[in-house]
């Protein structure tokens, strides 16, 4: 909301500096956002007289103007061709910059003339659309006064952030008022005496409303015999200095007293309005009507319409139709105030998709009381500014009188909120002030409160509380440094998340943080129905992402192509599907949401180790990292599957991770297909596991194991095998076997070659064996070693390699 | 001491280095000459009592004997060095080290961690929910009625007619409330989106803090000294600050908290658009309606509320210009935060 400081003063007396007003406002909740000075902006801009015009000697559509400023004269070459000497206008010195559009006036030469300034156009000056002619001023003006004095009286310009909450201040007099109660100063509203002559209003025009819900006032009020022009220069400054553009009277009357009042007005042209009448009702279902700005709005059964006899004639408190426009022909104008309820108007606007200065204000709600007088500070004003007559009375329909709020008040609640006493005096003063009733009651210490109606917001008690701090002044409030507190029962140690970073951290990786918004394609992977977003920003936002893999692959290839080859990366965070999954909850409707951890490699496994140089991440690497961090959770009893999932082909071999027969995630090498769509062509590896499985373990009590007294004995052995034996069936048959001594069987070595024979390899394993009883004898050692030889041999045909 | 006596040191020290070949030696040839006790600085010493005539010669000898003392410490030192590379079997130990890479967390997580530590320290535990949200909690149940204009201070993200991408961390608030009895005293971090242009000051999601104590006797002031302590630990203990009243459907009162600007010291400068402060969060004390909405008493126990998004603060506090770079991901830039 625009704020004219000059404005302003109509309504109350302010001697402060307008930027301790700006303060001022800031720290009652009003927040002035920027603050523009008419002499900041046109600082350089001076009433200059053009002395002398002559051709420009090179140039047959320009001109050399002799242009004083009031002290020197300046040479200027000129394109306009309204220019002439003895105007008064509006002189550019060189240095100043040029509001509309930033540029610095500079001396040039023009085809070998010198011009040192400019002489302004309207549009130059921001003050209007021409920028063919010069801007002429009336002959007062006077050579070398600034033109921010001349034009704007020095006027300065608030944009204050108005929340929503107060609809009262989307006007002068609303801002007018709260400054009136921090200075305890007196509000002064306009008087509005109206001449009124010819005929009642009432005999003219009959008002129905159809739908008292949605319109609970609405007055009407007609003026006869004006001549539509542009509307008289103070006005037009103030509305140009608040931001608005000047059309006509009528139209600039109607804006005029809405900023000053917040009511918004609507004018018709009466002659416009068939059978002498207006119809306020719902439309039907799909009518169709053409507003303002010759667009077709098509409309439901919730959308309020003004209509006469015959047809729609505006869409309530949103925006007026094209057919009943003023126009240059109007001669005789009804002048709607109402008073139309907030969540209709705001439907509608919605439902329309059209936001204007008047449905914004009717959504927050303006003064239901104001109604009718602001309808006749309209018509006064035309009255004076067009010489208009102005009909008897008013049309006023208002079928339930709104009543004004009423809240009990009880002073001791100021203390229990805010930790500060306020005298009741204090508290009585400021109420007051904000034109709130206080009456006191039966019991000390308790008012009874009666709200003025064009504060919405204030409905409970501790609306009041905050009023009057808001007033009193939150840096009044102490700050309390220490709190009594009741213990909370939560668990406060570090969560899960911040443990699996912790590892990743001296595991080398580089936390990444995506956009869990994705294109529809990078779901198509998974094999998870994706949630959809209903109104998503652009295409590459459609979905939510059921999988952290595909976000971290475009991260993949963002670094790639910027030179970044060697990836440690990893990503704990949410994904979602329409469809359960492991680990995910389902909070709302059928949406499943869980915590996820991504992993990927890819490039050199060390680059900064030197003897690795040239190692590529393999798949082992990825497996390595799976291992740790799951073991660094004690999750030993993970189950490693190779599994072929038809639906999630992000990998080609995928190795699942399981637990108790769960497939909790899975690890791999991203499929070329799906690398390839992602324009990578470096080989990724890529691991993803839902977090609430190391969640489950986080938890599980430590305890000590006693350390073993005797020492371990290691042998190693090497087993010639079949090529389609598994190292897992392997260990699995040493473990089953070597009981009860067999602690630890560690893979250290494959090999195939020709000593070997085709279709065979030998694997070396090393087996630790322990007893918690005595030390090991050699024969209870090749008793064990010789049982597990055997039962390799019989269970895999493996032949110990001597 | 005389001019012949410093020539003559300095032919001893060229014959001296000669048969210096161990490190140990060098050392010896080092106390010896070089130390402040040493022979060079002893001879420096008689200069003052030398005649005035023959100073500038004495000095200009004198000097070279440094130099040429230095010189020849320098060069064997050197020459030691490679002799010595070369007899550890050709290592040359000047090679670095081989280094693993240095893990990260991302700047975000940095930024929410260390204001989480503030937190816990002050007896907050962390509370956390689901980014599928639906009207009831995000809105509903946080005092934003159906229709009205606070709901356009938040573009929101809609699945269907009542589901959507959270907006604000604080439906956790309503979870924790509706789970449990008084009292209260989470932070609640997580992520949160925001149907907005893409550009370098905002992204279409971003990451809160908020925090939520409820009980018997919780007031402003206490909020005041609250957040006033955490500016303190997080921003430095000379930030000033400032609350100023705003609105929030679910707080009433409610406050924007600024600090001064911590680029400029409270100056005025580009990032705080001259005005030397910064707007860093929002608060208030929690709505009497919010409190009926979850089944509290508002007349049992007050409580207050506080919100500030961590994106925006980590952009200010480590002085990335555009909030994309932060979901870009370069490893250049997350390297920089070791
Ligand atoms: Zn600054």
């Amino acid at each position: 909301m625009n704020i004219s400081f000059n404005w302003l003063q109509d309504y109350v007396k302010i001697q402060e500096s307008y930027y301790e007003i700006a303060d001022r406002l800031t720290m009652i909740g009003l927040e002035v956002e920027s603050v523009r000075s008419t002499k900041e902006i046109y600082k350089d801009f001076v009433v200059g007289k053009v002395c002398d015009v002559r051709q420009h000697p090179n140039a047959d559509r320009l001109t050399v103007c002799e242009v004083s400023d009031g002290k020197t004269k300046h040479t200027v070459v000129c394109g306009a061709r309204n220019v002439a000497a003895g105007q008064k206008i509006v002189f550019a010195r060189v240095g100043s910059v040029v509001p509309s559009n930033g540029m610095k006036v500079r001396a040039v030469e023009i085809r070998g003339q010198l011009s040192s300034g400019m002489i302004c156009s309207e549009y130059e000056l921001d003050i209007g659309d021409d920028h063919e002619g010069i801007f002429v001023l009336s002959d007062d003006a006077k050579p070398g006064d600034l033109f921010s004095q001349y034009y704007w009286d020095d006027d300065v310009v608030f944009e204050i952030g108005i929340t929503p909450n107060r609809p009262d201040c989307l006007s002068h007099i609303g801002v007018a008022r709260d400054i009136a109660a921090i200075y305890k100063r007196q509000l002064r509203i306009p008087e509005i005496p109206v001449k009124e002559s010819g005929k009642s209003v009432k005999s003219l025009l009959s008002i129905d409303i159809k739908d008292a819900d949605h319109c609970p006032r609405y007055v009407g009020r007609i003026i006869d015999g004006i001549k539509i022009g542009p509307s008289p220069d103070w006005m037009q400054r103030r509305l140009k200095m608040i931001g608005i553009r000047p059309i006509n009277i009528v139209v600039d009357v109607t804006n005029y007293v809405m900023m000053e009042y917040g009511q918004p007005l609507h004018a018709f042209d009466f002659n416009l309005i068939d059978g002498n009448k207006i119809i306020v009702r719902l439309a039907n279902d799909g009518e169709t009507f053409v507003t303002l700005d010759e667009k077709e709005r098509k409309l439901t059964n919730n959308n309020l319409l003004i209509c006469d006899a015959k047809r729609p004639v505006a869409i309530a408190g949103v925006m007026g139709g094209l057919n009943s426009e003023i126009n240059n022909g109007t001669t005789s104008v009804l002048i709607e105030s109402a008073y139309f309820a907030p969540f209709s108007v705001r439907r509608t606007s919605r439902h329309l998709g059209l936001v204007s200065e008047s449905s914004y204000r009717f959504e927050r709600g303006v003064d239901p009381l104001q109604t009718a007088d602001v309808a006749d500070r309209a018509v006064r004003l035309m009255q004076q500014l067009t010489g208009g007559n102005v009909y008897r009375g008013r049309v006023d329909i208002y079928p339930n009188k709104i009543k004004p709020v009423r809240v009990s008040f009880r002073s001791n609640q100021v203390e229990r909120v805010l930790g500060i006493s306020i005298s009741a005096v204090t508290v009585k003063g400021i109420l007051k002030r904000l034109g709130v009733e206080v009456k006191e009651t039966q019991k000390r210490n308790e008012w009874r409160c009666v709200i003025p109606a064009y504060r919405p917001d204030l409905e409970r008690e501790i609306d009041l509380i905050e009023e009057v701090v808001r007033i009193y002044g939150y840096d009044k409030i102490p700050v309390q440094e220490r709190a009594s507190i009741r213990f909370i029962e939560d668990d406060v140690r570090p969560g899960i998340q911040d443990r699996i970073r912790e590892w990743f951290v001296g595991a080398g990786f580089n936390e990444i943080v995506c956009n869990s918004m994705v294109p529809g394609n990078c779901n198509a992977f998974t094999g998870r129905t994706a949630v959809q977003v209903n109104n998503p920003q652009n295409q590459d936002m459609t979905d939510l992402r059921t999988s952290l893999i595909p976000g971290m692959l475009n991260v993949v290839r963002h670094n790639l192509n910027r030179g970044n080859e060697n990836l440690r990366l990893y990503e704990i965070g949410h994904i979602f599907s329409r469809d359960a999954f492991h680990g995910s909850t389902n909070y709302i409707n059928d949406y499943h949401e869980g915590e996820s951890l991504g992993i990927i490699l890819t490039g050199s496994r060390n680059p900064d180790d030197w003897s690795l140089k040239d190692a590529e991440f393999d798949f082992f690497d990825l497996k390595g990292e799976v291992e740790s961090l799951l073991g660094k959770f004690s999750l030993d009893n993970i189950e490693y599957n190779i599994y072929h999932s038809t639906s999630n082909t992000l990998i080609d071999d995928t190795i699942g991770i399981e637990y108790q027969g769960v497939l909790r995630g899975y690890f791999g090498k991203a499929s070329n297909d799906v690398l390839k769509s992602f324009d990578i062509e470096n080989k990724v590896y890529v691991a993803e596991m839902d977090v609430a499985l190391l969640r489950e373990f986080f938890r599980v009590e430590k305890k000590y194991n006693e350390v073993p007294k005797y020492p371990p004995v290691h042998r190693d052995l090497a087993f010639i095998l079949d090529e389609a034996v598994s190292y897992r069936n392997l260990e699995r048959i040493i473990r089953e076997n070597g009981r009860p001594l067999i602690q630890k069987v560690s893979f250290f070595d494959v090999y195939r070659g020709e000593k070997i024979g085709s279709g065979k390899k030998s694997v070396a394993v090393a087996l630790e064996l322990l007893s918690n009883e005595k030390t090991l004898t050699q024969p209870e050692i090749d008793n064990t070693v010789a049982q597990i030889v055997r039962a390799v041999e019989q269970n895999l045909g493996g032949v110990l390699r001597s | 001491m005389n001019l012949k006596s410093v020539y003559e040191t300095i032919e001893t020290l060229k014959a001296e280095i000669q048969t210096v070949s161990t490190k140990e030696d060098l050392e010896q040839f080092r106390l010896k000459y070089l130390v402040r006790k040493g022979i060079v600085q002893q001879m420096f010493e008689g200069l003052k009592t030398a005649a005035p005539e023959e100073r500038p010669l004495l000095g200009k000898a004198l000097n070279e004997l440094r130099q040429t003392a230095q010189r020849l410490f320098d060069e064997k030192k050197s020459q030691l060095e490679q002799v010595q590379t070369a007899s550890k079997g050709g290592i040359d130990l000047t090679i670095p080290g081989r280094r693993r890479p240095i893990g990260t967390k991302h700047p975000i997580t940095q930024a929410l961690d260390d204001m989480t530590d503030i937190f816990k320290a002050m007896g907050f535990a962390v509370a956390l929910g689901p980014e599928i949200e639906d009207d009831f909690h995000n809105f509903e149940a946080l005092n934003f009625p159906p229709d009205h204009p606070a709901r356009d201070m938040q573009d929101t993200f809609f699945l269907d007619e009542t589901a959507l991408l959270r907006t604000h961390t604080s439906p956790v608030q309503i979870r924790v409330m509706m789970n449990q009895k008084p009292p209260i005293r989470h932070i609640m971090p997580g992520r949160v989106y925001r149907n907005e242009a893409i550009s370098a000051r905002s992204y279409c999601m971003f990451h809160q803090l908020e925090g939520l104590a409820v009980d018997e006797n919780i007031t402003f002031a206490e909020l005041k000294g609250t957040l006033a302590t955490f500016a303190k630990k997080f921003f430095g203990s000379n930030v000033r600050y400032v609350f100023r009243p705003s609105f929030f459907p679910f707080t009433e009162p409610s406050a924007e908290m600024d600090i001064s600007c911590f680029l400029c010291n409270g100056k005025g400068c580009r990032v705080c658009k001259q005005s030397g402060w910064l707007e860093i969060l929002g608060c208030g004390m929690v709505d009497p309606n919010v409190f009926k909405a979850v089944g509290y008493d508002p007349e049992e126990v007050t409580g207050y509320a506080f919100g500030m998004g961590i994106d925006r603060t980590a952009l200010l506090l480590y002085g990335i210009d555009d909030i994309r770079m932060l979901y870009e991901n370069d490893t250049r830039l997350l390297n920089q935060f070791t």
